[in-house]
């Protein structure tokens, strides 16, 4: 028999028990801490704690979550909280040009792959790669690393395409251009009738954002890598580039640019068209038509944007050349005090059908209502983080950045939100005529060791080269512009690197 | 003639100088050097002379304690991070368990062709600015020396000086108002005189000349001062003499003023020439100063080292080559200084060290 003193001590080990027992699952059953960067500066939104976005996504996925928005160099952020061990759980998105930077991140360990728990807890991350194979390219030994941010689940010319305005051919009686000879002829015109300063683009970068249809007339993308001889060679070396570069040149020759190009980012060039300074640009595509198209009507409600398919230079091929939809990759912290489950679990929650719809129109009967199967937004939706400016997409700042740049599909209810039916086939045209011809590039996400070290110079090269080609006195110093390019890419690193991505994309398209 | 007794006014003013300090100023140096109380250099190393010396001037070792210790952590501490150049550095592994490369960052930088376009261009900015700038400064003070009417002098001096104090951002945006292709200068050249436009911004030739000049406008009044400085400095009885020999004001500025601000003008001209190879916001403000203003119709022409380290580099995420590139700067840049500072001690003017 136990004596009274030795009762007294099972049932106070007993009591202890239970309560650390029970602790343990009441804190099981608490919500997990998710730290989450996000470069939006979402002034939008106030207060992050008392966000009801932001509260909807953290009982839907049982996590207590920590928005923080980091200003500056991303990357140098990221690797300072690497160096520092206070990586957050969810990196925002990095951009294509710092493919190389991730990659190491996630060979040096410190990302999560989507592998084990992770993955089972973000099977909508994994859906996308299987929609699109595509995204097999931004694998790392089979692995998957990388959420891309996407607006779309497909491929779809995205840059370089070339804006004109219908007004303006309606007022010279001309149909939209369908060759450069047409499109050149529609500049002179507008500099004739005294209605335009030359066609604009983002030249301070280099010429080679504005490529796409004219490297795609001669049967080459702008950008990534394409099939020749027996391989894949980078898309710049190729002989159609040459032609392309010198039907961009007689452009600038016939005075058809804007002076002030050189020193134009896309915010000015956009500004310069729908301003009427310019009466032709080449831009972005997507959503950008219907923002365009708003602003536009602000500054004059005559003017009317129109999106010219690729044109065509009579060599047999047009194109804009045909990207993933989608621009860079969000990634999970991989470090010891992270929690890649709990935070598999939000981005798996944004990517659904459901996060999507709750951060582009809000909470059912406080942001949005449905009348006759309709969502009518309500005014709460503008007083709770979501934008009303034109040129945004519309939606919460908790749908950029981190998964996506806001799904195409509600990026246009929001742009086609209370128009007509004149505005509505009017868009639809646009993103017919933007997909109507396009040109296929491969190894746009590819990294191999040497690629990832000379893409930057490569870059370099590219832009510096090219933009002298273009601005080039004559077609002969032009051409042998070209020429020397060619060589110092090889001579350079390009030629090992080449020789490298050419094995690593055999391997992904045998 | 009025320049031999000027002449020897400064002769005797400098034997003046000499014996003075031999019994005062320079008596202290000499006291660092060879101090008759103190003791030999063979003795400093006995552990009881520190200890006498540390006892009886404790309180100036005290004094000079925390800048010694602000220099050893933020001057030579962040030298460990050289080593950076060194190894394949990955933030995730740290410096000490990165893969050591040996000198491939370097190997890496010295093939690729950009870099030896950024050292030209380096090379160039900085030497031209060096050889407008420099002589620059020297005439505006000469200049300003000679004005007498005091507000018209104050005013100068004011509006010479005042762009010193503006960033190189602001410089820059206003510079873009300025000679931007829709700029004020091409509205007047396009507008007023039926002229072509002129590509300030985005001609390779031009631009080059614009960040030249740009910075001689931005620190010509700076080193102005610096010489107005040095000149009030000049024996009043060194002009009354010579105007009583009959002196003119050019002659008078040549045979007095010059001379005496010459320490000045070899120290600057010391400090300028480690400049040349632009080591960052160090070197004058070349970095801001081209990358709030360059774009890459002008890179051929106006891409400098520090720019390409940002770009290539830090841009990049790549550390290594970015403190590579930095590390060959400097000793480059240490060389140029050792160099002139020799180069002027020879033609007996002061040196740095």
């Amino acid at each position: 028999m136990l004596t009274r003193k030795q009762l007294q001590f099972v049932f106070v080990v007993l009591a202890l028990s239970a309560m650390i027992l029970a602790g343990t699952a009441f804190a099981k059953q608490g919500p997990d801490k998710v730290v989450i960067w996000t470069t939006n500066p979402s002034e939008t939104v106030a207060d992050w704690d008392k966000d009801p976005i932001l509260k909807e996504v953290e009982k839907a996925t049982n996590t207590d979550i920590e928005v923080v928005v980091v200003s500056g160099t991303l990357t140098d952020q990221i690797n300072a909280a690497i160096a520092s061990g206070t990586l957050p759980d969810i990196i925002p998105v990095v951009g294509p040009d710092q493919y190389g930077v991730t990659r190491r991140w996630a060979t040096d360990g410190v990302l999560a792959a989507y592998e084990g728990d992770v993955a089972a807890a973000a099977p909508n991350v994994i859906k996308q790669y299987e929609m699109n194979p595509t995204l097999n390219e931004l694998k790392i030994d089979g692995k998957i690393y990388f959420q891309p941010v996407f607006w779309g689940h497909g491929d779809y010319p995205n840059g370089g395409l070339i804006h004109v305005r219908k007004d303006l051919l309606d007022k010279y009686g001309m149909t939209p251009p369908e060759t450069f000879g047409e499109y050149f002829n529609y500049l002179k015109t507008c500099k004739d009738n005294g209605d335009d300063m030359g066609v604009v683009f983002a030249g301070s970068g280099g010429v080679q954002g504005a490529l796409s249809a004219f490297v795609g007339a001669y049967g080459v993308p702008s950008a990534g890598w394409v099939k020749a001889n027996d391989g894949f060679e980078y898309w710049a070396l190729q002989p159609g580039v040459k032609q392309g570069l010198l039907k961009f040149r007689e452009m600038i020759a016939e005075g058809l640019v804007h002076p002030g190009v050189w020193e134009m980012n896309d915010d000015v060039a956009r500004t310069a068209f729908v301003s009427g300074t310019s009466c032709s640009a080449i831009f972005w595509g997507g959503g950008h038509i219907g923002r365009i198209q708003n602003d536009m009507e602000l500054v004059n409600p005559d003017f009317q944007e129109w999106l010219l398919p690729a044109l065509d230079a009579g060599a047999g091929s047009r194109g804009y050349t045909s990207e993933p939809m989608f621009w860079g990759t969000g990634q999970l912290g991989g470090m010891r005090h992270n929690n890649p489950v709990a935070a598999a679990r939000v981005i798996n929650f944004l990517v659904s059908e459901e996060g999507v719809k709750l951060t582009a129109v809000g909470v059912e009967g406080v942001h949005n209502t449905v009348k006759d199967g309709e969502i009518v937004m309500l005014d709460q939706r503008a007083k709770d983080g979501f934008p009303t400016e034109a040129g945004h997409t519309g939606a919460h700042p908790l749908a950029t950045h981190l998964v996506s740049w806001v799904p195409q599909e509600w990026q246009n209810w929001s742009l086609l939100y209370g128009k007509g039916k004149d505005y509505r086939d009017w868009f639809d045209q646009m993103w017919a005529n933007q997909g109507m011809y396009q040109m296929p590039t491969y190894g746009l996400l590819t990294m191999s060791p040497e690629w990832s070290y000379f893409q930057p110079t490569s870059n370099e090269l590219v832009a510096q080269a090219f933009t002298a080609i273009v601005k080039s006195g004559t077609e002969e110093e032009a051409l042998a512009l070209y020429d020397q390019f060619v060589k110092d890419w090889l001579a350079s690193g390009g030629a090992q690197a080449q020789a490298e991505m050419s094995q690593l994309l055999m391997k992904v398209y045998k | 003639m009025w320049f031999s007794a000027v002449k020897a006014i400064v002769k005797e003013r400098e034997m003046e100088r000499v014996i003075k300090s031999g019994n005062s100023v320079a008596t202290s140096k000499r006291e660092l050097t060879q101090p008759s109380r103190r003791p030999a250099a063979g003795q400093l190393k006995d552990g009881s002379s520190w200890r006498r010396e540390l006892q009886k001037n404790w309180q100036l070792y005290a004094m000079a304690l925390p800048g010694i210790l602000v220099l050893l952590i933020f001057g030579y501490g962040p030298m460990f991070g050289l080593s950076i150049a060194f190894v394949d550095y990955s933030p995730a592994r740290g410096i000490m368990h990165s893969e050591w490369v040996g000198l491939e960052w370097f190997r890496r930088a010295f093939s690729n062709p950009m870099f030896w376009t950024a050292v030209r261009n380096t090379l160039t900015i900085k030497g031209l600015q060096t050889l407008i700038g420099f002589p620059s400064a020297i005439i505006l003070a000469l200049l300003l020396n000679e004005v007498r009417i005091r507000w018209f002098k104050k005013m100068v001096q004011t509006a010479t000086f005042l762009p010193y104090f503006v960033s190189w951002v602001i410089i820059s945006s206003m510079f873009r108002n300025i000679l931007g292709s829709s700029g004020v200068v091409n509205q007047i050249l396009v507008n007023v005189f039926a002229l072509k436009p002129v590509n300030f911004l985005t001609d390779p030739a031009i631009f080059r000349w614009v960040v030249v000049l740009q910075d001689t406008w931005k620190w010509c009044g700076y080193f102005a001062v610096l010489y107005l400085a040095a000149m009030t400095t000049i024996d009043p009885a060194l002009y009354e003499a010579a105007e009583i020999d009959g002196a003119s004001r050019w002659q008078q500025t040549w045979h007095i003023t010059i001379p005496s601000i010459k320490p000045m003008m070899s120290t600057i001209l010391i400090i300028l020439v480690g400049f040349l190879i632009d080591t960052g916001s160090g070197g004058g403000g070349t970095f801001e100063q081209i990358y709030t203003m360059y774009n890459v119709s002008v890179y051929a022409a106006a891409d400098i080292i520090s720019t390409f380290t940002y770009r290539l580099g830090l841009g990049q995420s790549r550390y290594s080559l970015a403190t590579a590139v930095g590390l060959f700067q400097s000793v480059i840049a240490f060389g140029l200084v050792a160099c002139a500072n020799r180069i002027m001690k020879r033609l007996g003017q002061e040196g740095l060290f």
